[in-house]
């Protein structure tokens, strides 16, 4: 993408970005040299089976990995500012001002002795600079535009008191109470039952278009993508398979991996509904040896698949693939 | 959130029950009668009889039983076999000694274990860590009576700043001074003894807790390593801290007993070291259902301040 789209319209830009994690003297090398830029506005979906390194990839951008872990290799540059010239300081002060994140499982995410108000309240006094009656004002405001239910009790209870789905309102409410120019959300219904999720998705899309904020939506699930998400990455193995509009990843996806996970969420069509999983399981990261990370799995793996690793090919001005084949070998609806 | 209080009361009731028959079949299996410990040798027979009747003695076992636990319940703890002091009069001038000595050095190596452990689970792997937690491996190692002994040496006989023994120096026994100087060396070898493994304790819980979610989502939200320490770390490491503290409610009278030999401290220790030594069942029994009731009565205090501090157990059962 970068070369294709590259404009001043574009608000992170993150290029080779290299992850690893170490024990001892052997390093796996989970984010494989990811680049991928996020417009102003846009929310833009990354999609992969879990342990494709989707986490770790926003986590190494927030500077939130493991202390296992360690990025090796990239650049990020965010609003213009290169994260590279930033002080340790001056990251953390842009988590939470400039980048919000909400997590998978809200469940763990508040802190279980402290008021869902008091974690507003922490952060409206340190992002905000607000006095603390101000912050609980604005706490009550916050938890009812996330859609909490008689706010003014809910300010004064603790994380057990609430459901998932509540808890994660919660955590969009905090994400929210920063006012970020960038919001990831990784995978924040995968908890949650299906109509909470919707609602949730509902509320976020909402929110966006609200406070014009881009936003990053993580999840293994491309049928959640599709009702929010304006562009999609296809991430495999630590790496981007293929990159395109919604419509484009939906309608004329190019690469074997993109194709297999349409294919695998259950669609109804008409009166047919038909779910076929992928073969294989995703691989280890660290039996990865050369060539196409999706050889061992692809049903049009050929012997060049094994040795080299393919480059991207661009299918358009937004779209592009890894991939060795035009893409136009199995249509979807054959 | 009272129905569990009241609960947890009614649970505690059958073990201290329990315990009460097992001390009691335990002084029964004793070699020797409870009524000797009252009466002398050149007591007649029928003196001995009206001693006996009057305390029970000649009824069935149940209802000796039952004439115990009403003694014990109303004080009545009986009599030393060898002193023939009333062992009720010798607890009560003791325990408060080994108070003054076991709760002060406690709540010390409490708050200085939080600073340390914490301090040592923040910088896991790091200089700090290794200091402190290798600090603690050698601190449980070594005996106490050894880390007495080279205070003693130390402070007591080269620096010769603090008394070695007792708890006043004689003739000077309303000096508050000079009781705090006698009580430095015993404190501080109880202090060091109870600090290791609190700090331990200290350290994996907070390790534990560093790596829970809320900490990544605080780092997240740009909250800065001190304050994520303060602000939500400590309270989920202080809060099972209770049950700690709880359970080490029996050493307010066991927890001192080397040290007060070595010391020659006053206490329950040295009076529990004594009975030992001459035999003296009717002590080491009262002394061992003391301690014992004081496990169950700690376990239920601890149990019923985390109900009231915890919200997740104060909200149940409502
Ligand atoms: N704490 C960790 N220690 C070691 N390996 C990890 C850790 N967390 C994640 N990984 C590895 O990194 C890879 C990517 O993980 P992650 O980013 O969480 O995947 P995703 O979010 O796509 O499900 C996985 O293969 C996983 O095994
Ligand atoms: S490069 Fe080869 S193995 Fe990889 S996806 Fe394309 S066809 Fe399949
Ligand atoms: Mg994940």
């Amino acid at each position: 993408m970068s070369d294709n789209v590259k404009d001043k319209n574009s608000l992170l830009d993150v290029k080779n970005l290299r992850t690893s994690f170490y024990n001892g003297n052997s390093k796996t090398e989970v984010v494989r040299g990811i680049d991928f830029t996020v417009q102003k506005g846009e929310i833009l979906g990354i999609v992969g089976e879990s342990g494709s390194g989707k986490s770790i990839l926003v986590k190494s951008i927030l500077g939130i990995i493991p202390s296992n872990a360690k990025v090796d290799a990239g650049e990020i540059i965010l609003d213009g500012k290169n994260f590279e010239s930033l002080s340790k300081k001056e990251k953390r002060a842009i988590r939470g001002r400039d980048i919000a994140m909400i997590f998978q499982d809200p469940m763990t995410a508040l802190n279980p002795l402290k008021k869902a108000g008091d974690h507003l309240v922490e952060l409206l006094i340190r992002v905000r600079g607000m006095n603390k009656k101000e912050a609980k004002l604005e706490a009550v405001e916050l938890l009812r535009m996330v859609g909490i239910p008689s706010p003014e009790t809910r300010v004064n209870q603790y994380p057990h008191e609430f459901s998932g789905g509540m808890r994660q309102r919660v955590l969009i409410a905090m994400a929210l109470a920063c006012n970020p120019k960038l919001l990831i959300a990784d995978e924040p219904t995968t908890a949650l039952d299906v109509t909470i999720q919707a609602q949730i998705l509902e509320l976020l899309k909402k929110l966006q278009q609200e406070n014009n904020m881009s936003v990053v939506f993580i999840t293994h699930d491309l049928g959640v993508v599709a009702t929010i998400c304006s562009r999609i990455l296809v991430m495999y193995a630590g790496m981007v398979m293929e990159e395109g509009l919604a419509h484009e990843i939906f309608y004329s996806p190019k690469h074997p991996y993109t194709k297999a996970l349409l294919n695998s969420i259950p669609r109804v069509d008409g009166e047919k509904t038909r779910l076929k999983p992928i073969k294989g399981t995703a691989p280890s990261l660290q039996s990865i040896k050369s060539g196409c990370p999706f050889a061992e799995r692809c049903e049009h793996a050929m012997e060049k698949c094994f040795m080299e690793v393919p480059e991207y090919k661009n299918f358009s001005a937004t779209q592009k693939s890894m991939c060795f084949l035009a893409g136009e070998e199995d249509r979807l609806d054959d | 959130m009272l129905k569990y209080i009241f609960k947890r009361i009614l649970q505690a009731i059958p073990l201290l029950f329990i315990i009460s028959i097992i001390c009691f079949t335990l002084i029964q299996l004793a070699p020797y009668d409870a009524v000797d410990a009252m009466t002398t040798p050149n007591m007649t027979k029928e003196t001995v009889e009206l001693i006996k009747a009057r305390y029970g003695l000649d009824r069935p076992a149940y209802l000796q039983y039952f004439y115990w636990v009403k003694g014990i319940i109303g004080g009545e703890w009986g009599y030393s076999i060898v002193t023939h002091e009333s062992i009720t009069n010798d607890l009560s001038a003791r325990i408060p000694n080994t108070i003054l000595l076991v709760l002060p050095a406690y709540i010390l190596a409490l708050f200085f274990s939080i600073i340390l452990g914490l301090l040592a689970g923040a910088n896991k792997g790091k200089l700090a860590d290794k200091i402190i937690d290798g600090l603690s491996s050698f601190g449980i190692a070594i005996p106490s009576f050894w880390m007495a002994m080279i205070l003693v040496f130390i402070f007591g006989h080269r620096l010769n700043i603090f008394p070695i023994l007792g708890m006043h120096t004689i003739g000077n026994e309303e000096s508050f001074f000079d009781l705090l100087s006698h009580m430095v060396l015993p404190c501080t070898v109880l202090m060091l003894s109870f600090i290791p493994e609190l700090v331990r304790y200290v350290r994996s819980s907070a390790i534990g807790q560093l790596s829970e979610d809320y900490v990544m989502v605080q780092q997240a939200y740009g909250a800065n390593p001190t304050s994520i320490v303060f602000k939500h770390v400590l309270r989920n490491v202080l809060l099972p801290i209770i049950t700690i503290v709880g359970m080490s409610l029996p050493m307010l009278v066991t927890g001192a007993v080397v040290t007060e030999t070595v010391f020659g401290w006053p206490g329950i220790g040295t009076y529990f070291v004594k009975a030992i030594q001459g035999f003296d069942y009717p002590v080491v029994m009262a002394i061992m259902l003391l301690s014992a009731s004081l496990v169950i009565i700690g376990n239920l205090v601890s149990d019923i301040l985390y109900s009231i501090v915890d919200p997740r157990i104060k909200g149940m059962g409502e």
